[in-house]
């Protein structure tokens, strides 16, 4: 079974030339080009760094640390990747670092009200969306680095494995371990909560 | 769930993803389904997984606010601008590390020997780059004497106020303090690991982002702050002292335990045991977009505009979006012909997320709007059409919803909400049965965001509807 985009009628190259074009202006020092970068892949980066480093209330830093390293890190950007895969390598890095210093430092975190739901969301919607989302974050909690990096990627980020394999700097082989054996072990994990999987729709 | 470990099993399990999200080849996908309707097992992990995946996918978090969106932009800006060390090696490819590490152990014997004279040279010359005054008033004292301003500041300096007054000093890199008296605060720790030890007064603090080797921390005889960047005070309220957070985050550290609380901006958090006393409103409040004090204690007519925003913020943070209305309302009725238009503007978009918040969603959207009509800046602009386009939509009006999307689109093309404006846009001409449009705005939002959070309800929008605009 080969895997190709070639079913998906549109243009990759083309879609790509935008942020290509802002990379290119960022490293000439044009900076209303970092800014445009920023507003470009800000949603998510921010989506993938909580999914790789847990419910935090240093989201918001890692992922400014994400952005700041990868526009220092512009000269040594050669285009061999695409600036959001490259992006995302860094995201790994910052989220896996940011992990592993939590693990040996409890936080306590104060519930910031910015981030809670809006006032006029269906109540009962939105505590199941909540529950849903610590259960998940408790389920990726317990795997390991790598197989928690690959499995955001790939499954609930929907990279490409060959993507995946370039953002974790794995060979493909590698990374198809990893997701099947991440996928494993959160189909066993949920399966110990019936609400869970009722709630993703996965029951028999 | 049974796995079995046959190679076609094996395959199909780790191309199911890829499956599910439309990446194969038709070829590859005919032969994916041949195999699963002969194997019951990949059949059941299929049909799971075809459920599971999406619902799995929408538990994802809030998306960042406009607000923090921006504040998170100006604190990138600001990281950039500080002076920081070269590009870290782990962003380096790998062969360009390789060509380095010889370079490095050459070098690494010359810092050695550099090391060891810059330590020798620190005995002779203490840094003089931990700390400077810059203005004092009243009676300060800086080690018993009465200081100089742009006199030196040196670890274990002791800073004190024996009556109401202000000193004002720098302290590391990028760090403003004022200590307002009376009160006793000592300096401790050097350039790179700054302690602050307040006996008794206020602390004000603005910092810029901290760097990796940085640590910046205040501490009263009940707990400790840890800072990164931000704009805080520190105070004594009777026989407790507390922390007030006005942008960014803290971690406070109580003395009677280990635990670290995060302090968030608009939020006050007690050190000692809890006190009736109450917290003085902000002293002073930093400009901003600077990271400096105002010079002028009476508060101008823009520092009184911020000041209005800040604390309707820290209403709407509070909960009390009604309290947030009426201070912006009081604000904008003021005959102020020199509040600046970005306040005005501030002003406006507060107050159409008040109205909103309160429940009043044709009034916000009549409110966001009007920030269109009368010229924002184009990055608030897109947040107030994005804005209406989501009230327009929750009240089922989901042709008003889709052009609120694509003006948001118009107005800042690159804007920080495009992806999200371009698959809203396509969601809500869909739920408004507008065909021909839902279908022109998935092929765009495919063609922009192929690897989009979007792109199977694109995908799906694109099977489920033909081109003469049936569905």
């Amino acid at each position: 079974m080969t895997t190709t985009n070639d079913n998906v009628s549109c243009d990759p190259l083309a879609s790509q030339a935008h942020s290509g074009d802002l990379v290119e202006r960022a490293r000439a020092g044009d900076q209303a080009s970092f800014g445009a970068l920023f507003r470009l892949h800000v949603g998510r980066i921010h989506r993938t760094v909580h999914r790789l480093a847990g419910p935090s209330a240093d989201i918001e830093d890692l992922v400014q640390t994400v952005f700041v390293d990868g526009f220092r890190s512009l000269p040594a950007f050669r285009g061999e990747a695409l600036f959001s895969t490259w992006l995302t390598r860094i995201a790994v890095r910052v989220a896996v670092r940011a992990r592993n210093k939590a693990a040996a430092r409890r936080l306590v975190s104060i519930a910031n009200p910015a981030d809670e739901p809006a006032d006029d969301a269906d109540p009962a919607r939105v505590a199941d969306a909540r529950r849903g989302l610590e259960r998940l974050d408790a389920i990726l909690g317990g795997l390991s680095d790598k197989r928690r990096s690959a499995f955001v990627l790939h499954v609930l980020e929907g990279h490409s494995l060959e993507e995946v394999a370039a953002m974790l700097e794995a060979s493909v082989a590698a990374v198809k371990v990893r997701v099947h054996d991440a996928r494993r072990e959160i189909e066993r994990q949920a399966r110990l909560d019936p609400w869970f999987i009722a709630f993703l729709g996965m029951g028999e | 769930m049974n796995m079995t470990t046959t190679a076609d099993c094996r395959e199909f399990e780790e191309r199911l993803v890829d499956m599910l999200d439309g990446r194969l080849a038709a070829g590859s996908e005919l032969r994916m389904h041949a195999h699963a309707e002969s194997c019951g097992s990949c059949a059941t992990s299929l049909s799971r997984w075809r459920r599971g995946l999406p619902a799995m996918r929408e538990l994802a978090p809030r998306p960042l606010s406009p607000m923090a969106l921006r504040r998170m932009e100006l604190a990138v800006e600001s990281g950039l601008r500080s002076t920081d060390p070269a590009p870290r090696a782990a962003n380096r490819p790998v062969l360009s590390r390789l060509r380095m590490r010889w370079t490095l152990l050459g070098a690494a014997a010359a810092c050695a020997l550099a090391l060891l004279a810059l330590r020798l040279t620190a005995r002779i010359h203490p840094s003089p780059t931990f700390g400077r005054l810059d203005t004092s008033s009243g009676l300060a004292l800086v080690d018993g004497n009465r200081p100089q301003p742009g006199a030196e500041l040196h670890p274990g300096a002791s800073l004190a106020m024996a009556s109401p007054g202000q000193i004002e000093f720098a302290l590391g890199r990028d760090a403003q303090v004022r200590l307002t008296g009376p009160g006793l605060a000592t300096l401790l720790g050097d350039a790179h690991a700054i302690r602050v030890r307040l006996d008794s007064g206020e602390l004000a603090l603005v910092l810029g982002k901290r760097h990796s080797n940085e640590s910046f921390v205040v501490e009263t005889r009940h707990g400790r702050v840890e800072v990164r960047g931000t704009r805080f005070s520190v105070g004594f309220a009777g026989a407790s002292s507390w922390v007030r957070v006005d942008e960014g985050l803290v971690a406070a550290f109580r003395a009677k335990d280990a635990d670290a609380h995060a302090v968030g901006a608009g939020q006050t958090f007690w050190l000692g045991p809890d006190s009736t006393a109450l917290v003085p409103s902000p002293a002073v409040v930093p400009s901003e977009g600077s990271d400096t004090f105002e010079s002028d204690p009476q508060p101008a007519p823009a520092g009184d505009c911020i000041t209005a925003t800040a604390r309707a913020r820290r209403a709407m943070r509070g909960g009390q979006p009604s309290r947030a209305l009426r201070l912006l309302d009081e604000r904008a009725s003021r005959d102020d012909v020199q509040a600046s238009q970005r306040c005005r503007d501030e002003i406006g978009y507060l107050r159409a997320e008040a109205l909103r918040a309160s429940g009043r969603p044709r009034e916000a959207i009549v409110a966001y709007l009007r920030l269109d009509r009368h010229g924002a800046e184009p990055a608030m602009r897109q947040n107030a059409l994005f804005a209406a386009g989501e009230l327009e939509e929750r009240t089922g009006r989901h042709l008003a919803a889709h052009r609120r999307f694509e003006a948001a689109l118009a107005v800042a093309p690159s804007g920080g909400l495009r992806e999200e404006a371009m698959e809203r846009a396509m969601q809500a001409a869909f739920a408004g049965r507008e065909t021909a449009l839902a279908r022109a705005a998935a092929q765009r939002y495919l063609r922009e965001f192929p690897g989009g959070g979007s792109s199977p309800a694109a995908r799906r929008i694109l099977r489920e509807t033909t081109s003469d605009g049936t569905r």
